[in-house]
């Protein structure tokens, strides 16, 4: 049960979504502390649309609960909406409009709305008051979209894809803006992204979401410090024992060599490998990539 | 800034950053008493997460390289860093095995590892190299 004496920006427990008989989310126990900016990883058809758009009401749970701000989006939905930044994935704008329509119409919408700052965005963003969306390239329509999500000044932003047709240039500049302006003010993010390299950046924990499961949820930085790779020679033969010594995920054989997939005790590893007789070995630093990819293999290996 | 963050390299952001301000700390880059920029300001400038950067700030004060006054800011702390004994021994022998191993592929004899590197404590008025030669010695 959901205690309601604390209260993280967003909380879900068992929280399931089956559409035409397919689980696209099953059993998400997902946490995330005001303040932090959690990134959201994963293949597509991973389950991390339907997550963020349950959270948004936008879709209804099969079974499960989830806290948004404290509140139920299902009861609540208008006080949700109105603390809630969301930036929908590409091709949710309505085509016809002005892009100075929108903004009148959020303005309207909204009461937190901050005009000046969302000025002063529209021109960072080089986006024409005039232009019509239809016109727009996609990499101004996610920036439109992104605007739209932050003029509110939201506790909470929602971004689906928020890098999608943004050139490097752009890209760095929307990190800085939500470096500066929203994380660096307390407030949070829950994103989705494909790009591995910007949301080592912007992102304090990571979800790894695969086929509707969430594989791991973790800091960042404690992340990368305890997922390594240990390659290994063993002259006189691998000790029976070195799948179960601790950290120890999993063994592969690469080239002659042992590989350890290790999960944190990287210390107590190297100090018992160094115990060894002649045994050589190294420990390998591993990519937020590689470590995805890692987990997914064993996530895929669960189903054969 | 001088300050740079490689993301994709499998090291903790953090980790980056505070290798390269002890780096330069220890180089005299950033001299005692020298104030480092506020978190939000150098999170915005490096485009990394403001937690990042105050983390950063934390585990180098335990370290001793900086101190913080409060409403004042940060500052290079003056003096050299207090750490456990025991933690700047493993840091310093994995530093040797770094040298060691680049002296290997060099072809570098011992006595040429030894005569350089008491050549750059001498460049290091700042730097007592009594510990460091006694680790060589044993190495």
């Amino acid at each position: 049960m959901i205690n309601p004496d604390y209260e993280p920006a967003v909380l879900t427990r068992g929280l399931t979504k089956v559409f035409k008989g397919l689980a696209v989310l099953q059993d998400l126990n997902l946490e995330i502390p005001r303040g932090s900016v959690f990134a959201l990883l994963g293949p597509n058809g991973a389950g991390k649309t339907t997550t963020i758009k349950l959270l948004m009401n936008l879709l209804q749970p099969t079974a499960g609960e989830m806290l948004v701000l404290g509140l139920d989006p299902i009861t609540r939905g208008v006080a949700v909406r109105s603390r809630v930044g969301y930036q929908p994935e590409i091709g949710q704008m309505p085509e016809y409009a002005r892009v100075g329509e929108l903004l009148e119409l959020c303005r309207a919408l909204y009461p937190t709305w901050n005009t000046c700052k969302v000025e002063s965005y529209r021109r960072e963003f080089g986006l024409d008051p005039r232009a019509v969306v239809k016109h727009l390239s996609k990499g101004r329509v996610t920036l439109l979209a992104l605007l739209l999500a932050l003029g509110p000044e939201p506790e909470l932003l929602l971004l689906d894809e928020p890098d999608t047709g943004l050139d490097p240039v752009r890209r760095r500049q929307v990190i800085k803006l939500l470096v500066e302006d929203v994380a660096g003010a307390g407030r949070t993010i829950l994103l989705s992204s494909h790009n591995l390299t910007d949301v080592e950046r912007l992102a304090d924990r990571v979800g790894f979401l695969n086929r509707g499961h969430l594989l791991l949820s973790r800091p960042l930085d404690e992340l990368l410090a305890e997922e390594k790779k240990i390659w290994a020679v063993f002259p006189d033969g691998v000790p029976a024992s070195l799948s179960t010594w601790p950290g120890v995920r999993r063994l592969e054989q690469e080239d002659g060599r042992t590989v350890l997939v290790v999960s944190g005790h990287v210390e107590e590893l190297t100090e018992r490998l160094c115990s060894l007789d002649r045994v050589t070995f190294e420990v390998l630093d591993q990519t937020l990539e590689d470590i995805f990819i890692t987990y997914a293999e064993e996530d895929r290996a669960l189903i054969r | 800034m001088w300050l740079r963050v490689e993301p994709g390299r499998g090291i903790p952001i953090y980790v980056q950053l505070m290798e390269q301000i002890r780096m330069a700390v220890a180089s005299g880059l950033l001299g005692p008493g020298e104030q480092l920029p506020p978190v939000r300001e150098l999170a915005g400038r490096l485009a990394v997460n403001p937690n990042t950067v105050a983390k950063v700030y934390q585990e180098l004060e335990r370290e001793g390289v900086i101190t913080t006054r409060r409403g004042k800011g940060s500052f290079v702390a003056a003096g050299s860093p207090q750490l456990k004994e025991e933690e700047r021994k493993k840091r310093l022998i994995l530093a040797v095995d770094r040298l060691l191993a680049e002296a290997y592929h060099l072809g570098c004899p011992p006595e040429e590892v030894m005569e350089t590197v008491r050549a750059g404590l001498a460049d290091r008025p700042g730097l007592e190299g009594r510990e460091l030669e006694k680790e060589l010695d044993q190495s």
